[in-house]
């Protein structure tokens, strides 16, 4: 059975327009600011390979991905931020070079 | 510098925002509303106001955006009437919870089948229950000086709460009138920059408009109940503050007219007051004990101060530009409510529905009621002036 401490404030001690406290359920951290300490990349099986020299910084990468892994560099380059990247694949799909590729995690390159 | 200029209430409204340096301003047009938001885009193409100007797809959009705006901790505005105000209901209950001080401007307009372009309050009326503050204005001065005071009183820290500023569409939004403008100083002094209380900050996170389990609900109901009933002293100590600097009063949640002998008196919204005055005028002419109440704020409703203006009163008669199907008008069955078990005989008067002119006779025809039922007359309950066909 899982042990749960609720978090039960009087209607003074409710922080304003807040009523989520910061808990954590099942190893799930829950609440303001949870998803900065669940690091959801780990849920999925496969992780994008960027190369770099082939890419011709049109952004639609970094204009598609639902997660914001995406980083838009100075020089218009792109750096991925796998912590949330679940490798649903929608950057290579979008690339018209071919420079992303989707390869299973613990796969050798 | 202060200078006076002939003003129609929509463009006062834009003279008022830009004049409160909002940062924020979201747009979908409706008559009446459109020339507020036409005359912000021209002070924001001409360069007299620096704040991002975003045109919605729908009222929905509308408000779903100023709540994302204000919620990172800017100063934001938005325009509405009738339809576009029903539109937004579902976002409206948003704000107060969250403790947006948001300021939205609704010219009030007829709303449903029997509807036209002109004023009645069935709109507003409909957000009573949002936690919206509602301030309901006369004249074209007052909806500047409003909005000089919304953002305080919203942005005050005892209550933070979003307010809405109704005008009768037409009769002010398309009227013109002198209006004094204050200097940018002088405002700048009054209103200073926007401390946000709560805005989202990557380092400090928060979560806002979350959906909420049956275990935390009632704690922030109940929250926004009691910062409604702590924004009643902001509004009369922003007043109070608004007379100092700027010289005019509108007495906080309501003022009276004459009211000090009065044995009958008449509770107004609107622009009605301008028009009871006159006939409260008349009638103390002819040596009547008439008076005055106009009631400002539906949001927070001043039960303790109607109470204290209705003292030794004989009759009231409360008027209402809106209906709620079924016998009486909303501002009646309010006000009966507030003033519960003492005794005093209240009238509903419906009149000017849809935008139907609204005279002085009408209204004397209302104080003849009240004083009928005052000496002892049997009289209805409700009663609707202008009317055609047997009530």
């Amino acid at each position: 059975m899982i042990k749960k401490k609720l978090w039960l404030p009087t209607w003074q001690e409710t922080p304003p327009g807040v009523a989520l406290g910061k808990e954590e359920r099942v190893g799930m951290k829950v609440g303001p600011g949870s998803m900065s300490q669940n690091l959801t990349g780990t849920w999925g099986s496969s992780n994008p390979l960027y190369d770099q020299d082939k890419c011709i910084r049109c952004q639609r990468c970094w204009f598609i991905c639902p997660e914001g892994c995406i980083i838009r560099k100075e020089n218009d380059l792109m750096e991925f931020d796998l912590r949330y990247c679940k490798g649903c694949g929608l950057c290579a799909k979008v690339c018209p070079k071919g420079v992303i590729t989707i390869l299973k995690k613990g796969v050798r390159q | 510098m202060r200078s006076i200029k002939a003003l129609t209430g929509t463009h006062t409204v834009a003279y008022g925002v830009k004049l409160c340096r909002v940062e924020v301003i979201l747009n979908y047009p409706i008559t009446p509303q459109t020339i507020i938001i036409e005359q912000l885009a021209d002070f924001i193409n001409d360069g007299d106001l620096d704040a991002d100007f975003i045109p919605a797809d729908s009222e929905h959009s509308a408000m779903s955006i100023a709540i994302g705006a204000s919620a990172t901790g800017v100063r934001t505005f938005t325009a509405t009437a009738s339809h576009g105000l029903a539109l937004m209901h579902e976002m409206l209950y948003v704000p107060p919870q969250v403790r947006l001080p948001i300021v939205l401007a609704n010219v009030n307009r007829s709303l449903g089948a029997a509807s036209g372009i002109w004023v009645e309050y069935n709109d507003s009326m409909a957000e009573r229950d949002s936690g919206w503050l509602q301030v309901y204005v006369e004249d074209n001065q007052e909806v500047l000086d409003m909005l000089l005071q919304s953002y305080r009183i919203a942005e005050d820290p005892r209550a933070v709460l979003p307010i809405m500023i109704c005008l009768d569409a037409f009769i002010l939004s398309h009227t013109v009138e002198r209006v004094e403008i204050p200097g940018q100083e002088e405002v700048d002094n009054f209103l200073p920059k926007f401390k946000p209380l709560n805005f989202l900050d990557p380092k400090n996170p928060i979560s806002m408009n979350i959906a909420v389990s049956p275990a935390h609900s009632m704690e922030m109901r109940y929250q926004l109940d009691r910062l409604m009933e702590n924004s009643r002293q902001v509004i009369k100590d922003v007043d109070k503050e608004f007379a100092e600097t700027f010289g005019r009063s509108y007495g906080g949640l309501i003022d009276t007219y004459r009211m000090e002998d009065a044995k009958i008196g008449l509770i107004t919204l609107g622009t009605a007051t301008s028009t009871g005055r006159m006939a409260v005028d008349e009638l103390r002419a002819e040596g009547k004990k008439v008076g005055l109440i106009k009631l400002r704020f539906m949001r927070p409703f001043p039960h303790d101060e109607l109470r204290e203006a209705t003292k030794g009163l004989k009759a009231l008669g409360v008027f209402d530009r809106s209906i709620s199907a079924n016998r009486y008008g909303p501002v009646f069955t309010e006000v009966r409510n507030s003033l519960y078990g003492g005794g005093m005989p209240i009238i509903d008067h419906i009149a000017g529905i849809g935008g139907r002119d609204l005279t002085v006779a009408a209204l004397r025809e209302m104080f003849a009621v009240i004083e009928k039922r005052a000496s002892g007359h049997r009289t209805k309950d409700c009663y609707w002036h202008g009317l055609r066909g047997e009530m």
